[in-house]
C-alpha cells in the first residue's frame, strides 16, 4: 500500500499534474465561493478539457476543483450570509456574526483552518480505508455486486432530502434512463424507438451535463435580478494560531468524525454532516456555553467546515472501492472514469491501482493548495464576489453545450442534455433530489448485470442473494431501510394531520368570539 | 394559516405536484409500453432473467409510487383551498415576471444557439449569444457587452479550436474559422 502511495505521490508530483491540481482548488474555491454554482456543475463545465486529458491530468483537476469548492463555500457564508455552497449554510451560523462584529478576517481564518483540518483528517482516514475495503471487496461475487449497488440506491433514497416517494422515484427514473441502449446480455435493443442513435443509450455525458449544467443555470436566474450585498469588501484573512486551535480540538475533530462517516454514506454528503456536527459540539461543549452558538463562537465554525472537508475522503472511500459515489462530485466523477475507458468498481483497485493512489495523492496535495490559495490570494476571491452571475451564467451556458457536444462530437447529446436540463429544473423545484436519477443512470447497469449474471450462475436459484452472512446483511439493511423510510412517512403523514386537526379544532373555537 | 397567491394568476403548489405526478406516471407507463414489442417473458425462466425483466420491475415500481404522489397532490390541492390567501405584493409580482421572462428567454436562446452552431459554426454564433445574454440579462452598457462578448467568445475558441481541437466551424456559411486559423498562422501560433 505504501509503494503505491508513494507511487501516486510521485505521478502527481509532475509539474503539469501539480499545476492542473493548483488550478483545480483555486477555481474550486472560486466556484464555491459563488452562490448558485457547484462543485458539478465546475466540473461539468470543464468536460470537454477533461475529454483531451490523460486520466490522472483529468482527475487532478476535479479533485481540485471538488477539495477548494469546500471552503470557498463559507466565504460567502460569512460574508454574504449567503452560503456559496448547500454544505456551507451551517457556517453562516456563527461566521456572520463574528463578521458584523468586525471580525470577517478572523471568521474566514477559522473556516481556512476547519476545512484544511478536515480535509487532512478525511484523507488519513481515506488512505487507511480504502485498500482494506477494496481487499475485501475484491472477493465479492455478482450477487455481492448487486446487493451492494441496491444497498447505495437505497441509502441515496433514504438519505437524501425530501420525500421517500420522491427520492426512490428519482431513482427509478434513473434506472429507467440506463435501460436505454442495446442489453449487453442478449444484444436486443431497448427503449430505442428504431433509432440508431440511442442503440448505445442515453449519453451519459449529456444526462451530466443537463442536470448538473443547464438545470442549475435555469434555476439560478433569479440571482441575476436579485442583487446581493458584501458585507466588508476589504477583507484580510486572519489565521488563528496553532495553540488557539489545539485548544478547540474537540470541535475539529468531531467535526472531521462526522465529515468522514456520513460523507462515506451515498446522498447523504457534507449537507447533513455539517448540521450534525456543529449540533453535537454544541450541545458537548461547556467553554463557550450551548447558548452562546450563534452569536459568533470559533467553535461554530470550526465544526462545520472541518466536517464540510472531511467529507471529500469519506466519500471517495465508497466511489473508489465499490463504484458507488457519495455524491453529485463524485458521481460524475464515476462518469468520468467511464469515459477514460476505466472500469469503477470492486475490479478498480485491482487493474488500475495507480489511479487510485494518484486520486489519494492529489487529495492529500489540493488541501495543502487550498489552504496555501486561501492564505495568500482571498482577496482576489472576495472581489469575484462582488460580479453578477450576469457574466457567468452565458459563459457557463457556452461551457455546458461544447462539453455536451465534444462528448460525441456531434449535436445530439447538446440537444438530450438541454431535455435533461429542463428535466432536472422541474424536478429540483418539485423538491426530488436530481442525484438520485444521476446515481440511477450510474449504478443501473451494474446492478441490472450482476443480478443477471448471478442467477444465472446459481441457476435461477433467487436464494443465492441471501445464500452468504455478507449478504444476508446487506439484504437485512436494505429491507431495514425501506422499512425505516415507510415508517417516517406514516408517522410525518400522522403528524401532519394531528397538527392541522388541532389548527382547526382552535380555528373553530376561536371563530364565533372573533 | 396563509398561503400567497390570490389573483396572482399563479400556479399553486398542490397543482405543480400534480403535473408531476402525473407526468411521471405517463413515463412508468411508457416504460411498460415500450421497452421492445418483440420479445421474451417478463418473469425469470430457468437460468436467470430475460432482458425486459428488469425494465418492467423498474416501470412496476415507478407506477406505484407514481400513484401514491398524485393521491399526496390531490390531497394537497384540496388543504390549500382551506389556506387563507394573502396577495403577492406587486414589486414581488413583477420581480417573479421577470424572472420567467429571463428563464424562457434563455431557453429560447440556448435553443437558437445550438440549432445554428453547425450551420454557422462557434466563431459567428457564440458572440452573438453572448451579446443576447448580457443583454436580456441587464449586465451594464451596449459597449461593454459586445466587448466582454467578442473577447470571451475568441478566448473560448481559442481553447475550444486551437487548444482542444474541436471541430466547431460551420458547414453552410462560416467565413470566420477559416480567417481567424490564417491569421493565427500568420502570426505564427
Amino acid at each position: 500500500m505504501l509503494e503505491g502511495l508513494i507511487q501516486g505521490f510521485v505521478e502527481m508530483s509532475s509539474l503539469s499534474n501539480l499545476a492542473l491540481l493548483f488550478v483545480g482548488t483555486a477555481l474550486g474555491i472560486l466556484v464555491g465561493a459563488l452562490p448558485g454554482l457547484s462543485s458539478p456543475m465546475a466540473i461539468i463545465v470543464l468536460l470537454p478539457i477533461t475529454f483531451a486529458m490523460e486520466t490522472l491530468p483529468a482527475f487532478a483537476i476535479m479533485i481540485g476543483i471538488y477539495v477548494g469548492t469546500k471552503l470557498g463555500g463559507s466565504f460567502s457564508a460569512i460574508l454574504l450570509r449567503t452560503p456559496g455552497t448547500p454544505a456551507s449554510a451551517c457556517t453562516a451560523v456563527d461566521g456572520y456574526p463574528m463578521a458584523l462584529r468586525g471580525e470577517a478576517g478572523l471568521a474566514l481564518g477559522y473556516a481556512t483552518m476547519g476545512s484544511t483540518a478536515g480535509g487532512l483528517l478525511g484523507w488519513v482516514a481515506a488512505v487507511t480505508a480504502i485498500p482494506f475495503i477494496a481487499t475485501i471487496a475484491l472477493d465479492s461475487a455478482p450477487p455481492d455486486i448487486a446487493l451492494i449497488g441496491i444497498a447505495g440506491l437505497v441509502m441515496v433514497s433514504a438519505f437524501a432530502r425530501g420525500s421517500m416517494v420522491k427520492g426512490f422515484a428519482g431513482v427509478l427514473v434513473g434506472l429507467l434512463i440506463s435501460s436505454v441502449g442495446m442489453d449487453g446480455q442478449d444484444a436486443v435493443m431497448r427503449y430505442t424507438f428504431s433509432l440508431p442513435i440511442l442503440e448505445s443509450g442515453v449519453p451519459f455525458a449529456a444526462v451530466l451535463v443537463g442536470v448538473f449544467g443547464f438545470a442549475v443555470v435555469f434555476s439560478d436566474i433569479a440571482m441575476t435580478v436579485k442583487g446581493t450585498e458584501l458585507l466588508t469588501r476589504d477583507v484580510k484573512l486572519n489565521l488563528p494560531g496553532l495553540g488557539d486551535l489545539l485548544r478547540r480540538w474537540k470541535a475539529w475533530v468531531i467535526g472531521a468524525a462526522y465529515g468522514i462517516g456520513i460523507g462515506a454514506i451515498p446522498g447523504v454528503g457534507a449537507d447533513g454532516s455539517t448540521w450534525l456536527s456543529y449540533a453535537t459540539v454544541k450541545n458537548q461543549s461547556k467553554n463557550p456555553p450551548p447558548e452562546a452558538f450563534g452569536t459568533g463562537v470559533p467553535e461554530g465554525i470550526l465544526a462545520p467546515e472541518s466536517s464540510n472537508n472531511a467529507t471529500t475522503g469519506g466519500a471517495l472511500v465508497p466511489m473508489l472501492t465499490l463504484g458507488i459515489p457519495g455524491d453529485g462530485s463524485t458521481a460524475i466523477m464515476l462518469g468520468a472514469m467511464v469515459m477514460h475507458g476505466l472500469t469503477p468498481g470492486v475490479s478498480l483497485m485491482r487493474d488500475d491501482p495507480h489511479i487510485v493512489y494518484g486520486l489519494l495523492a492529489a487529495l492529500l496535495i489540493a488541501t495543502v493548495f487550498m489552504f496555501i490559495i486561501a492564505w495568500t490570494a482571498i482577496g482576489s476571491f472576495v472581489f469575484v464576489l462582488q460580479r453578477e452571475r450576469s457574466v457567468l451564467f452565458p459563459f457557463i451556458l457556452v461551457f455546458a453545450t461544447i462539453g455536451a457536444f465534444s462528448s460525441a462530437n456531434m449535436l445530439f447529446p447538446v440537444y438530450v442534455a438541454i431535455i435533461f436540463g429542463l428535466l432536472g429544473f422541474w424536478l429540483e423545484g418539485r423538491g426530488f433530489p436530481v442525484v438520485t436519477i444521476v446515481l440511477g443512470a450510474i449504478l443501473g447497469p451494474i446492478i441490472e448485470y450482476n443480478i443477471r449474471l448471478g442467477l444465472a450462475l446459481s441457476g435461477g436459484e433467487w436464494t443465492t442473494f441471501v445464500g452468504t452472512w455478507p449478504r444476508m446483511v446487506l439484504a437485512s439493511v436494505i429491507v431495514i431501510l425501506i422499512g425505516i423510510e415507510i415508517r417516517s412517512a406514516f408517522k410525518a403523514r400522522s403528524a401532519a394531520n394531528r397538527l392541522k386537526d388541532q389548527s382547526e379544532e382552535r380555528t373553530g373555537r376561536l371563530a364565533p368570539g372573533d | 394559516m396563509e398561503a400567497q397567491g390570490g389573483r396572482s394568476g399563479q400556479i399553486s403548489e398542490g397543482w405543480k405536484d400534480l403535473v408531476t405526478a402525473v407526468g411521471l406516471l405517463v413515463f412508468a407507463l411508457a416504460g411498460f409500453l415500450y421497452i421492445n414489442p418483440n420479445g421474451s417473458g417478463v418473469w425469470p425462466g430457468p437460468g436467470g432473467m430475460t432482458w425486459r425483466t428488469m425494465p418492467f420491475i423498474y416501470s412496476s415500481l415507478l407506477s406505484v409510487l407514481s400513484i401514491i404522489y398524485v393521491v399526496q397532490s390531490i390531497l394537497k390541492i384540496r388543504a390549500e383551498r382551506k389556506l387563507t390567501r394573502t396577495p403577492v405584493p406587486p414589486e414581488q409580482q413583477a420581480e417573479n415576471r421577470l424572472i420567467l421572462f429571463r428563464r424562457v428567454a434563455t431557453f429560447a436562446f440556448l435553443m437558437a444557439y445550438v440549432s445554428l452552431l453547425r450551420v454557422f459554426g462557434f466563431a459567428i454564433v457564440t458572440p452573438i449569444f453572448l451579446f443576447a445574454l448580457f443583454r436580456l440579462y441587464a449586465r451594464g452598457d451596449w459597449k461593454g457587452d459586445a466587448v466582454i462578448s467578442l473577447v470571451g467568445a475568441f478566448a473560448l475558441w481559442l481553447l475550444f479550436v486551437r487548444i482542444l481541437h474541436l471541430n466547431l466551424k460551420g458547414y453552410t456559411w462560416d467565413p470566420v474559422t477559416p480567417f481567424l486559423l490564417d491569421a493565427l498562422s500568420m502570426v505564427g501560433l
